[in-house]
């Protein structure tokens, strides 16, 4: 896959007397038709990161290329859009006027016809009129999403897309996020919803003070050594006798006659499941443990290992 | 490019006079109209009385002109940032300093018709209480347009710092010096110690000398304006302008948003 987005080790540094690192060292890289999330408490730097990655704010080391092309150079710009957190737009403009203002100054001249499949596509073509000081905030949202098609956006920097936004709001945008991707067109959306980050996310970029603690791909981040194991018996009395002679693997009973196994790895696997047929029991779960995206951001920033938690299967 | 400047520019102007604009323009003509019916009372001689009223309302105008130089060019800009639109902007392949001319320009237009149509209001009520065409409108008009554009000019370039309360009264401050800019020179020739010379010598270089728009004394004694006298404020006004411009260009350039 081609990289859209590759930032070597770019910090910002702040302060005239003072000197504070609020982004430290962070390479990033984001390839075609990828989804990246970025998680991390209030104050992490996701933010300015993105910022520095938009030219909005100098980068005070490393460097970053978007298209090939150095930040903050207007051509790294080009096919990029940004969608701000907490974005006051025009009051004076209607949806129709604010999505065709933008479509003008991205140098599009025939954008007519564009302008209602894009509105179209977000569900607010039938607004188009309503002025964006009485629309809601999902509505606001959509119309930015379709500025930014608009604007043959081929790279979307979206900052806390989902807060303020009712579930309605937000199963709507996680939609419009899939059908991005569908598109082929590259996310980083920073957001403290880890919850529906898991949901669309391909890969998740974690940063606490200032740094990346944990970048990867969904699936790796959140798999884990462990694995759950678990088996029914014919009734409580076999269910408990079978438990007692695997008192070497943690398990736990489960109503009314099975057992629930967590093993630290995989070895003993073969041998557990053998046991279990060999008692007359049967298998009803073999799974690899794997962690919620809440569960990781917690055990990460609270500085264990996300390998060493549990979760579930 | 200039389609971009031209586009923002328009936007500009729109958004201010849509929200900004009608009030100001309300109080003036309320204000305008009860100077009409007091003057009437005070003055002895319809002539006198026209002085007065043409007087009186050029220095509103001028107290108005300034405070919507103020406000409009501390709002325009700040704004943008503090609602985070200019980032919608300046994420698109664009240079700042084309979101600055623009705004500068919208600025610049918004303050110019603002003082147009006071002016107007003024004269129309002066014709229509003592059918006299005011005979040097177009100069009035011409040398508070340059003056009000460069107030608006500096008060945007001021907008760029982060508080409110360094624009206002860096502005302030520039628009009272300016207005004193002879005074100031003297001061600079008079002082014995030579680094208060040397600071009050480059303070009259570096803010705008507004004396040279002032010709209002010259409306009101019916004195003609010599055309080397517009050309030299005209070229002023317009070199001072491309200097608020690049500065400003190049101050939200260097600016962490």
């Amino acid at each position: 896959m081609s990289e859209l987005l590759v930032a070597e080790e770019i910090s910002k540094v702040v302060g005239w007397l003072k000197k504070e690192t609020i982004v430290d060292r962070v390479s990033i890289r984001l390839n075609a038709g990828e989804i990246m999330g970025f998680l991390g408490p209030n104050g992490a730097g996701k933010t300015t990161t993105m910022k520095m990655l938009l030219g909005l704010t100098s980068i005070t080391s490393g460097s970053a290329r978007i298209f090939g092309e150095p930040v903050p150079a207007p051509a790294s710009r080009i096919g990029v859009g940004f969608l701000p957190e907490a974005i006051q737009h025009p009051s004076h403009l209607s949806v129709g006027e604010y999505v065709r203002f933008h479509a003008r100054l991205s140098g599009l001249l025939d954008y007519g016809s564009e302008v209602e499949e894009q509105l179209r596509n977000v569900e607010m073509w039938d607004y188009r009129d309503r002025p964006l000081r009485e629309c809601s905030k999902g509505m606001r949202q959509r119309a930015d999403i379709a500025r930014l098609l608009l604007c043959r956006a081929r790279l979307i920097f979206l900052d806390e897309p989902f807060s303020g936004l009712d579930p309605c709001g937000q199963v709507m945008l996680k939609e419009l996020l899939v059908s991005l991707k569908e598109k082929n067109i590259s996310v980083l959306v920073n957001s403290h919803a880890a919850g529906i980050l898991a949901d669309v996310c391909d890969s998740v970029c974690m940063m606490n003070h200032g740094r990346i603690i944990v970048s990867d791909t969904l699936e790796k981040l959140l798999k884990t050594a462990k694995t759950r194991v678990v088996a029914q018996f014919t009734n409580a009395s076999a269910a408990s006798d079978f438990a007692a002679k695997q008192s070497a693997v943690a398990h736990r009973m489960q109503e009314p006659a099975g057992i629930e196994f967590l093993l630290d790895d995989s070895c003993g696997l073969n041998e557990l499941i053998k046991a279990i047929m060999g008692a007359g029991g049967q298998l009803e779960t073999v799974a690899p443990v794997t962690l919620t995206l809440d569960q990781l951001f917690v055990k990460v920033l609270s500085g264990q290992r996300p390998e060493a938690a549990g979760g579930k299967a | 490019m200039l389609s971009r400047i031209r586009l923002i520019m328009w936007d500009t102007f729109l958004d201010v006079a849509r929200h900004k604009m009608l009030a100001v323009h309300l109080v003036f003509i309320c204000i305008s109209f009860g100077l009409f019916n007091l003057f009437g009372h005070f003055s002895t001689t319809p002539s006198l009385e026209y002085r007065m009223i043409q007087d009186v309302g050029l220095s509103v105008i001028s107290l108005f002109g300034f405070f919507i130089a103020l406000f409009i060019g501390s709002t325009t800009l700040r704004d943008e940032i503090q609602h985070k639109t200019i980032y919608a902007v300046l994420t698109l392949p664009m240079g700042r300093w084309e979101l600055y001319t623009g705004k500068f320009l919208g600025t610049l237009l918004a303050a110019i018709v603002n003082v147009l149509i006071m002016l107007c209001v003024l004269t129309i009520l002066l014709y229509m209480k003592f059918h006299i065409l005011w005979g040097g409108f177009q100069w009035v008009a011409l040398f508070m347009l340059l003056e009000f554009a460069i107030m608006t000019g500096m008060v945007l370039l001021f907008s760029l710092s982060d508080s409110l309360i360094v624009c206002f009264s860096l502005s302030i401050f520039c628009v009272l010096l300016g207005s004193m800019a002879e005074h100031v020179q003297h001061l600079a020739a008079a002082a014995e110690i030579p680094l208060l010379s040397y600071l009050t010598d480059v303070t009259y270089w570096i803010v705008p000398n507004f004396s040279y728009f002032n010709i209002k004394y010259k409306i009101l004694k019916d004195l003609t304006v010599s055309p080397s006298f517009v050309l030299w404020a005209v070229g002023y006004a317009t070199c001072y302008l491309l200097f608020l411009l690049a500065a400003g260009s190049w101050v939200l350039k260097k600016k962490d948003l």
